[in-house]
């Protein structure tokens, strides 16, 4: 009876959106046709507004954006894919500031001076930990079977601390890895992770401005304050850190210097080695714990394949209140990432409003604290609360969108890490658009820097939806001339807000883009697959096990 | 020609429809969804929104929400200058008064009375003659003149509060006014008698308790910013207690329960006192920023319109109860702008277009004394004249699905036979006026205690949505006993949240009655029209 009340509600409901052609369009055309700029800027002008406080994570302005997502989806009648029941996903955070005291330990004690010689943080949840152990070079700290490249190999790592350089031998040899195009297994953060899969209690990098990408002021900034993460649970790695230039040669010079191990780490077979020496560290902490939540809704599948599911994102999360600017103390975050929240909750408006349910089903989520380290799909990744990881064909994020006006070209960071990248081609072609290849991202490693990413570290095949440059009615470069003015100006400022002139047509054709790409995930017979040769490769294939 | 008007005329007073028009109804009714009203009360009752203050964070996100909700479907923007709100020139204002006899002591703010300034002024005094009013009343049309023609210009003139029909039922029934009883129209009616200073008697049995008025006057008032000088000249009002009215009139040698019991009768003229009271106040004064919020469904004939309306305030963040400051206003009236919402979305989405134009509103400042709908009144968006219509939801049946339904007002006007047809549709029988529900919504006057009331006043045909009378199948009362332990324990109490039982089913079952209504009076040939008998009539 009620299923049945459904239907006609959903046929009523059909009739006024959808020309009486539909039944013969292709189920994606119905969805992008269903994209409503309407919509958009609703959502975009309540989730811009000052009375939203800039959306913080534990702030009421957060809270009050969460909760409107999840009115949307209520209202949209969508599945519930939170814990137990909701729409809430956990993101259970905990945010430390670190008091570190260290020490190398060799033929004589040499006090290391926390900030000018080193920054150092606990991995564990704890507010005092501490560790002795011995240091070993391990070059990169690498271990990329695609580039037949294992900085580990031979080395027992397991309750020591290992000193490794950061980016890629690629930095000073184009003809490994992806040369100066920035691969996972340069980031810090892939460092950590390794060398905690290796057994390691304890992890230095070598902070140069050249492999870091930024100074040392950058370090301390970054490293001394509280730093936020999500709650985990206490693995091998207790500590770790960043060691200056000026330190890191001191400490290399009894085994030939940093130069030359540089060098020496640049070499296919490179070995690493214990340095004869110990670090002796202690980090106290100041926690505090809060939570925060992803907002996520399912429109379930129909057949063998709805246990499936394709994701649409974007987080909602910005930057609060803050540093007043010019009297402005509201970072809005209108582009970023208000924009995001609102397409994705376009998208599923446009679903429901066309009424396609495709064979797998599509998974709307809102993710929490991406500004704070992608904490809300890093959570969702590592604590998947409905559907387990093997069954997520796909993740499209959208982080920022195009309110400046249409475009001929689109774009998307990860197109060429799996067959995603041709089914977004695609669906972009039946939009009239080309696909253009931001280099400039890939070099600063944008493909590590939003919600996306999470998911393809644990072998999603993922991508981020990017701005075309490419303005119709605009002369050439204007495109970049607002790229490089929002980043100068906007972008992480109180000015991120809602321009008179801003227009919702160039968000309305990247938004027929995701919803066709997901429609060709969620329709096509087999998942996604990793490029061969991708550094997720391993993953995915870990993931299906 | 003649008969074929005849025949429309026929159509709408007996209620039956075209068959066209039951079929657009019907869609309406079906795309009134239980979850669109589940997700509207959630986000607009949850503790995030803060109770929804007027003036205050959680009343602008609540009403920057209705907004995004309005724009997402495409409605037109109907708040003047293209925008969806309307401001509501609010001013709020502390007093602090001060009454005593002139030679004797001072009676205590607070307990005794409580006193304000009606007009602009930021402090007054009168000294003068005290006359006893009786309750204050001139209803010609009950051949009722409490004044006679006792002269009380620049007099301090003291009304009981309440109508004679508060203790003798063969007073005042309805169709007669019924805001009779209330502070305002006792102070409006002293003002237009000349009066320097007016108060009103409280005494049991009455609305509210002495506290809840004590400490509604003790805190800030806001009013409409042309509400503070409707006064005339009235300098001082306010209110005394039962207790300290009795002493100061026993000092002029008579006494409160014989002057009380003489008001009751036909015939009552006003009692000079030989008593001389002292009464001043001082205000503090504050603008209260608030707007109601407005969209409109273009109709085929745009010129005129119907209205379907709710308050989306509350009481904000106030006194704690167990532990709980938060007035969430769940039922009261999440749930009702939730049903505006769900109506406007219902017409969106079924593709209607009416012959009127249908304005959604969400009112503000209706706790504070309907003044969101006041300020819609003095600056409308179509003309009253051409407003056939207005529906109010306050207060939306989330408790439990009732066999009846029944609409306060629309008895009054040719809206009885809509809402009949309506409610027939949706398989509901009419509340009988006897019913327990009814008696009690009379007796608590819901009538005049929401947004409609601006309307009728204004001379507009309204109906408000109210609850009905049998649970299921339960006995009758069971609908009130239902609203009366709402009443008793959760209405503007923090406790009007989203813990109680909220059933979101029966919620959605009444507002498609007024879905319905609402297309019908849309589309219907002639304005609504306030029947012969009825009170209320439009303006000439």
């Amino acid at each position: 009876m009620r299923i049945a009340a459904l239907v006609v509600a959903i046929v009523v409901s059909l009739s006024s959106y959808v020309p009486p052609a539909a039944s013969q369009q292709a189920a994606a055309t119905r969805v992008a046709n269903a994209v409503s700029a309407d919509v958009m800027r609703a959502h975009e002008e309540f989730l811009s507004d000052d009375a939203l406080e800039g959306r913080a994570p534990g702030t009421r302005g957060g809270l009050v954006a969460a909760r409107y997502v999840a009115a949307q989806f209520e209202r949209l009648e969508l599945t519930p894919a939170g814990d137990s029941g909701t729409y809430y996903h956990d993101v259970p955070i905990i945010s430390l500031t670190p008091s570190p005291q260290a020490s190398i330990v060799g033929e004589t004690e040499t006090p290391l001076e926390f900030k000018r010689d080193y920054v150092l943080w606990s991995m564990h949840d704890d507010s005092l930990v501490s560790v002795a152990g011995d240091l070993v070079f391990a070059g990169y700290g690498i271990v990329a079977p695609e580039y037949n490249w294992n900085d580990y190999a031979g080395l027992d790592v397991k309750g020591k601390v290992v000193v490794v350089l950061v980016n890629t031998p690629g930095l000073h040899d184009s003809t490994l890895f992806k040369g100066r195009v920035l691969t996972y297994y340069g980031r810090w953060t892939y460092k950590i992770e390794e060398a905690e899969r290796r057994g390691a209690a304890g992890i230095l990098m070598v902070h140069t401005p050249e492999s870091a990408t930024y100074g040392w002021a950058t370090v301390t900034g970054s490293w001394t304050g509280r730093q936020t993460r999500v709650l985990r649970k206490p693995g091998p790695l207790i500590v770790a850190g960043w060691l200056s230039q000026e330190a890191s040669e001191r400490l290399l010079q009894p085994a030939g210097g940093l130069a030359s191990l540089t060098d020496a780490a640049g070499h296919p077979g490179f070995k690493g080695a214990p340095l004869k020496a110990r670090l002796g560290a202690t980090v106290r902490s100041a926690v505090q714990r809060s939570e925060t939540y992803n907002v996520v809704a399912r429109l379930p599948g129909r057949g063998p394949k709805a246990g499936e599911a394709v994701i649409i994102g974007g987080h909602y999360d910005h930057l609060g209140i803050s540093l007043p600017v010019k009297g402005d103390s509201i970072y809005n975050g209108a582009l970023d990432n208000a924009s995001g929240t609102a397409a994705m909750l376009t998208a599923a408006e446009a679903f429901v409003r066309s009424g396609v349910h495709p064979p797998r089903s599509i998974i709307f989520m809102a993710f929490a604290a991406e500004e704070s380290g992608l904490l809300g799909s890093t959570a969702y990744a590592a604590r998947p609360p409905t559907v387990p990881l093997k069954d997520i064909a796909a993740v499209l994020n959208m982080d920022v969108m195009n309110l400046w006006g249409k475009t001929r070209d689109i774009a998307a960071v990860g197109m060429e890490q799996s067959s995603l990248g041709k089914l977004f081609t695609a669906a972009a072609k039946q939009e009239g658009l080309r696909v253009t290849i931001n280099q400039d991202a890939l070099i600063k490693g944008a493909f590590f820097r939003s919600d996306h990413f999470p998911f393809a570290r644990a072998g999603v095949p993922a991508l981020s939806l990017e701005k075309g440059l490419d303005f119709v009615g605009r002369p050439a470069g204007w495109g970049q001339q607002q790229e490089d003015d929002y980043t100068a100006n906007r972008y992480h400022q109180p000015s991120d807000e809602l321009l008179p002139w801003y227009t919702y047509d160039g968000a309305v054709q990247q938004d027929r883009v995701i919803v066709r790409t997901a429609m060709a995930v969620a329709e096509s017979p087999a998942q996604p697959t990793w490029t061969k040769g991708s550094e997720f490769e391993a993953a995915g294939r870990d993931r299906l096990k | 020609m003649m008969r074929s008007a005849l025949l429309w005329l026929g159509v709408a007073l007996c209620g039956a429809a075209p068959v066209a028009s039951q079929r657009s109804e019907d869609a309406v009714a079906r795309a009134v969804r239980a979850g669109a009203l589940r997700a509207h009360v959630e986000f607009l009752a949850s503790d995030a929104l803060e109770g929804r203050g007027t003036g205050a964070r959680g009343g602008d996100l609540a009403a920057k929400y209705i907004a995004a909700q309005f724009a997402r479907l495409g409605l037109e923007p109907a708040g003047g200058d293209g925008t969806w709100f309307q401001r509501i020139p609010l001013r709020g204002r502390r007093f602090t008064s001060s009454l005593a006899a002139v030679g004797g002591p001072a009676l205590e703010a607070g307990s005794d009375f409580v006193g304000y300034l009606p007009g602009h002024d930021d402090s007054a005094s009168v000294t003068g003659d005290v006359v006893f009013v009786g309750y204050g009343i001139m209803a010609p049309e009950a051949g009722w003149d409490d004044y006679h023609d006792t002269d009380v210009r620049g007099k301090i003139v003291l009304a009981l509060a309440g109508t004679p029909g508060d203790r003798d039922s063969s007073f005042f029934r309805r169709p007669a006014r019924t805001d009779y009883g209330g502070r305002q129209y006792k102070v409006d009616e002293a003002a237009r008698h000349g009066a320097a200073a007016a108060f009103v008697i409280y005494r049991p049995p009455y609305l509210a308790t002495w506290s809840a008025i004590a400490d509604a006057w003790l805190g800030e008032q806001i009013r409409l910013e042309s509400g503070w000088t409707v006064g005339g000249p009235v300098q001082v009002a306010g209110w005394i207690n039962e207790p300290a009215a009795g002493r100061l009139i026993r000092q002029s040698g008579d006494s409160l329960d014989r002057l009380a019991a003489a008001a009751l009768r036909p015939g009552f003229a006003a009692v000079p006192l030989q008593l001389r009271l002292v009464a001043s106040a001082l205000a503090r004064t504050r603008t209260v920023p608030t707007v109601n919020v407005l969209a409109r469904l273009p109709g085929r004939r745009p010129a005129e319109a119907v209205l379907l309306g709710a308050h989306y305030d509350h009481l904000g963040i106030g006194r704690p109860v167990n532990g709980d400051s938060i007035y969430n206003g769940a039922l009261d009236n999440a749930s009702g702008t939730a049903g505006m919402l769900a109506v406007a979305e219902a017409f969106v989405t079924s593709g209607v277009r009416p012959r009127r134009s249908v304005l959604f509103a969400a009112f503000g400042a209706e706790e504070a004394g309907l003044l969101g709908s006041a300020a819609f009144i003095a600056r409308p968006m179509v003309p009253l004249a051409q407003l056939s219509a207005m529906l109010n939801l306050d207060g939306l049946n989330l408790l439990a699905d009732t066999r009846d339904i029944a609409s306060l007002g629309a008895d009054l006007s040719s809206l009885d036979g809509l809402f009949r047809r309506a409610a027939a549709a949706e398989g509901y029988a009419i509340t009988p006026p006897d019913s327990p529900i009814m008696q009690e919504a009379q007796a608590q006057d819901f009538f005049n205690r929401s947004d409609q009331a601006s309307f009728v006043h204004a001379g507009v045909p309204v109906a408000y949505l109210s609850f009905g009378d049998r649970i299921g199948a339960a006995p009758a009362g069971s609908g009130k006993a239902a609203l009366d332990d709402y009443m008793a324990h959760r209405y503007h109490q923090p406790s009007d949240d989203l813990h109680q039982p909220l059933d979101f089913e029966a919620g959605t079952h009444s507002v498609r009655v007024f879905a319905r209504m609402l297309l019908a009076a849309a589309d219907a040939p002639a304005r609504a029209q306030w029947k012969k008998d009825s009170p209320y009539q439009r303006p000439n």
